[in-house]
């Protein structure tokens, strides 16, 4: 059960019981129950992790990063890495979503960072020691596995982060894997008529995969070809296919009710995702 | 303030440079192209072979695409100011059906076929990778120009690509 579900029962629970009948001894003492449930209100925060924190991380000397973190109780957190596009609202809204199934949720600014513009080119820039360090930081302090999510072309500085972050912690199950939207591990678009090449990190990958890939994409006819690179390396890579919406469907400006509504579901699908990378099962 | 603004301006600069206008380039691969043999909208199989002797624009494209619908206009204008010239455009969806093709039409009516790509068969066999992606190829059968992304095809130096590889101008 998702623990968003599980936390609201007993907020429930506590409205019936006040509007349950008073037994007669009771009703001397109503301003009290008063005061200590305006008190309770007051000093707990809410159960259910619905806002969100900002936190600074020192992936290296002079460079803090940014991090939004939606906590969450369970003990899957998620890193999410920007893409081309940079840090999308919709973004935001798919890691309130997580949090509420209780799955903790990093967005981490990578590009701000190091001033890094919000573009394709930007993309190689991202030293891969900046994302391993956040792999090491989000999983010390949090104690939790770590799944790294990224969208299009951030799947590259997130395979070379986990490749360095694998390399200094051999023995540690700490990253569970990586979920990757649409991801776009070409080394730069063909020309027509090329043949496409992979950036090297495809093959060299060890991680265990989900990709969400729309069938709106030219991506969507070469995902198996990409599935099979992804799986050179030795890591186990799923696809599912997302029908009826294009790549970045989660925060289009121009989004379809088909993409509109995927994007909803989309924070079910990434935790639906995690529990396949927990599982090994193929979908 | 002065940083910020540097900083401001250099995104700006560097976001225009990966914009990049797309420009219909020399074909620098092998310049036979793959097999090209699809159902039409109408039901009829129309064959790449079948245009043989003329210049035919190899336009894959998608109704889902911005850029490929944007272009969409001019290249019925372009199909239209050379169609007597020996050119033909063959418009390879990209599979969708015939419903969601005939919908977008009655949007954008072109006068050129529509061919239904629908399991991406000659998507593969002409290594598109992106949307739009358009192949010229001359009168012998050959690819001479290529491009990806959207293209002006009204735009005087794409029509005189075009032209150049068009038997003169009788008129």
């Amino acid at each position: 059960m998702a623990s968003g579900e599980s936390m609201n029962i007993p907020r429930d629970q506590w409205w019936r019981d006040l509007r349950r009948p008073t037994p007669a001894g009771a009703r001397a003492a109503p301003s009290l129950m008063a005061g200590l449930l305006l008190s309770w209100l007051v000093a707990t925060p809410p159960a259910f992790a619905d806002s969100a924190r900002q936190i600074e991380l020192r992936v290296a000397a002079g460079v803090e990063v940014p991090v939004t973190v939606r906590a969450a109780a369970g003990g899957i957190l998620v890193l999410w890495l920007p893409s081309e596009a940079g840090q999308a609202e919709g973004e935001a809204r798919v890691a309130a979503g997580l949090a509420a199934r209780g799955i903790e949720a990093w967005r981490a600014d990578l590009l701000s960072a190091r001033l890094l513009p919000a573009l394709r080119s930007a993309m190689h820039e991202i030293p891969a020691g900046d994302v391993a360090a956040l792999i090491e930081q989000a999983a010390g302090r949090s104690g939790k596995r770590v799944v790294l999510v990224s969208a299009g072309l951030g799947a590259g500085p997130l395979l070379r982060g986990a490749l360095v972050w694998r390399a200094r912690h051999a023995r540690s199950d700490a990253l569970l894997g990586a979920v990757l939207l649409h991801p776009n591990l070409y080394l730069g678009t063909p020309e027509p008529g090329k043949d496409a090449q992979y950036l090297p990190e495809a093959a060299r990958s060890d991680l265990g995969v989900v990709i969400l890939q729309p069938d709106r994409s030219p991506l969507h006819w070469y995902v198996d070809r990409l599935a099979a690179e992804l799986e050179r390396g030795g890591g186990r890579v799923t696809v599912e296919r997302l029908a009826g919406v294009r790549d970045r469907f989660h925060f289009r400006p121009d989004a379809s009710a088909a993409e509109t509504a995927l994007a909803a579901e989309l924070p079910a699908r990434i935790a639906a995702a995690i529990e396949r990378l927990e599982t090994g099962r193929k979908p | 303030m002065i940083h910020r603004a540097l900083c401001l301006t250099v995104v700006l600069m560097l976001a225009v440079a990966d914009a990049g206008a797309r420009e219909l380039k020399p074909y620098t691969g092998d310049p036979r192209p793959a097999p090209l043999s699809l159902r039409e909208l109408n039901g009829d199989t129309r064959q790449l072979a079948d245009f043989r002797g003329r210049v035919v624009l190899v336009n894959f494209w998608a109704t889902w695409c911005p850029p490929c619908i944007k272009e969409m206009p001019s290249m019925q204008r372009l199909h239209e100011r050379f169609a007597e010239r020996g050119f033909a455009v063959l418009a390879v969806n990209m599979g969708e059906t015939e419903a969601e093709v005939r919908a977008f039409l009655t949007r954008v009516p072109v006068s050129f076929p529509i061919l239904l790509d629908a399991d991406g068969v000659a998507l593969k066999a002409w290594k598109v990778f992106a949307f739009p992606t358009s192949y010229v190829v001359d009168a012998d059968g050959r690819i001479r120009l290529a491009v990806f992304g959207e293209v002006d095809w009204d735009a005087p130096e794409v029509i005189a690509k075009i032209e150049a590889l068009l038997p003169a101008d009788p008129r």
